[in-house]
């Protein structure tokens, strides 16, 4: 099944095809929604949650392409999880006057593994983890975050930058063990 | 720039990352069976609690329209039926003469009409038989809703009082009473009654609430100076 065949089957109210498109995507999907919420019942609820709503609303969706599918997926979801959040009160509302802009080396980026990247950014606490993922990950700006999270820019702004230290200290300190590893 | 540079390469990293890399990832078959459950509930209940809602809304507003108007729909019948205007005879009425009465008013309601208390008495207009009604005035400060003394004994029969055309009435006025005096030219003896007086002198008491400016306030043709003013029509009084 085509990916364009499955659209229409879902708009049909197909089972066969909602099942195609959710096999296709769940497991990306929920890998971005654990990277919001970082639990994993709650991902896969969320998940569902977006899957259902995007079979629900796919009488809007315009198909204009393969590539067209997982942004509108990928909306959905990050909608969901904001909305969870939200309702968790997950957010501190406070701006960090005393924050630098902190720049990660590309080299050092470069080195390091997908996998790895994503098991630190969930490290990363839930304020600085959400504001890291829309800025770095989703492409928002600051303006786009504080409307969607119902924050300052500033506070938008200085979580980041809090964000992007933990993940320099995070990514020297694992560098400091390869490199010990390596050459003992 | 860094940052920019550094951001995108993370975002391709991250965007590539087809495989969740945790050990704690859902089972397909069983989230999809969980999908199945979600999709095949009826949405008619999800959709449609807002059709019940606006009907129960709708209703509500019904029942609130009816019952204001049902507020405001007085009957007619309820309506307060005021005296007739006092007409003025061939000679002229003078304007009342009153001072003010201390003491409660004898006269008491001897009805009531729609809820509303009210004074009742005949008198002859142009050869006629009126009935006269006074509402009584619940504002009064004199108390004057009291149980009447013998001089009541008119109103309380209710005897009428019949006038001849023309006659001169002339008013004796006690000094230690204080009581208003009208003087009307139209009032003479209810001539078929026994018990009446000779026709001479005759006066109408009227015992008056605490009126501030009588000399403008009480004239004859005016309704306040009937709803204000009590009348004693006694035969007693007609001395």
């Amino acid at each position: 099944m085509e990916l364009s065949e499955a659209i229409y089957g879902c708009k049909k109210n197909n089972p066969t095809a909602q099942q195609y498109l959710f096999d296709q995507y769940s497991e990306q999907m929920y890998a971005l929604c654990y990277r919001y919420v970082k639990n994993a019942e709650d991902a896969e609820e969320l998940m569902l949650d977006g899957f259902f709503n995007f079979f629900r609303k796919i009488d809007h969706f315009l198909y204009s392409g393969e590539s067209s599918v997982l942004p509108w997926l990928k909306k959905i979801m990050i909608n969901e999880c904001l909305m969870f959040l939200r309702k968790n009160k997950s957010f501190i509302n406070i701006a960090l006057e005393d924050y630098e802009d902190v720049s990660l080396s590309n080299q050092i980026i470069e080195r390091i593994s997908a996998k790895d990247i994503y098991r630190m950014i969930l490290e990363l606490p839930v304020g600085y983890r959400t504001v890291f993922n829309l800025f770095v990950i989703e492409g928002l700006s600051h303006k786009e975050i504080a409307k969607t999270l119902h924050i300052t820019e500033g506070t938008s702004k200085s979580q980041l930058s809090k964000a992007r230290n933990i993940l320099q200290l995070m990514i020297s300190k694992s560098e400091s063990i390869k490199h010990k590893k390596l050459y003992g | 720039m860094d940052n920019q540079k550094t951001d995108e390469l993370i975002r391709e990293k991250i965007n590539q990352l087809q495989i969740f890399p945790g050990n704690d990832k859902p089972d397909r078959q069983r989230s999809w069976e969980r999908m199945q459950l979600r999709l095949s509930k009826p949405s008619s209940l999800r959709l449609n609690w807002w059709k019940y809602a606006a009907a129960l809304l709708i209703l509500m507003m019904g029942g609130y329209a009816l019952f204001q108007l049902k507020q405001m729909n007085i009957p007619s019948s309820a309506k307060v039926e005021y005296p007739e205007k006092i007409e003025e005879g061939p000679e002229g009425m003078k304007s009342p003469e009153v001072t003010r009465n201390e003491g409660p008013s004898p006269l008491s309601p001897i009805k009531k009409i729609h809820g509303k208390k009210v004074f009742r008495f005949k008198v002859k207009e142009k050869g006629s038989i009126v009935t006269r009604t006074i509402k009584a005035n619940d504002n009064n400060r004199g108390g004057e809703l009291s149980p009447g003394n013998k001089n009541d004994s008119a109103i309380e029969n209710n005897d009428h009082l019949y006038a001849n055309k023309n006659e001169n009435i002339k008013a004796v006025t006690p000094a230690s009473k204080s009581i208003a005096i009208v003087y009307y030219n139209e009032i003479e003896q209810f001539k078929s009654s026994p018990t009446a007086p000779p026709e001479t002198n005759k006066r109408l008491q009227i015992r008056l609430n605490t009126i501030e400016n009588p000399s403008t306030n009480l004239l004859a043709t005016q309704h306040s100076f009937i709803n204000t003013l009590k009348i004693n029509l006694s035969p007693e009084n007609q001395q």
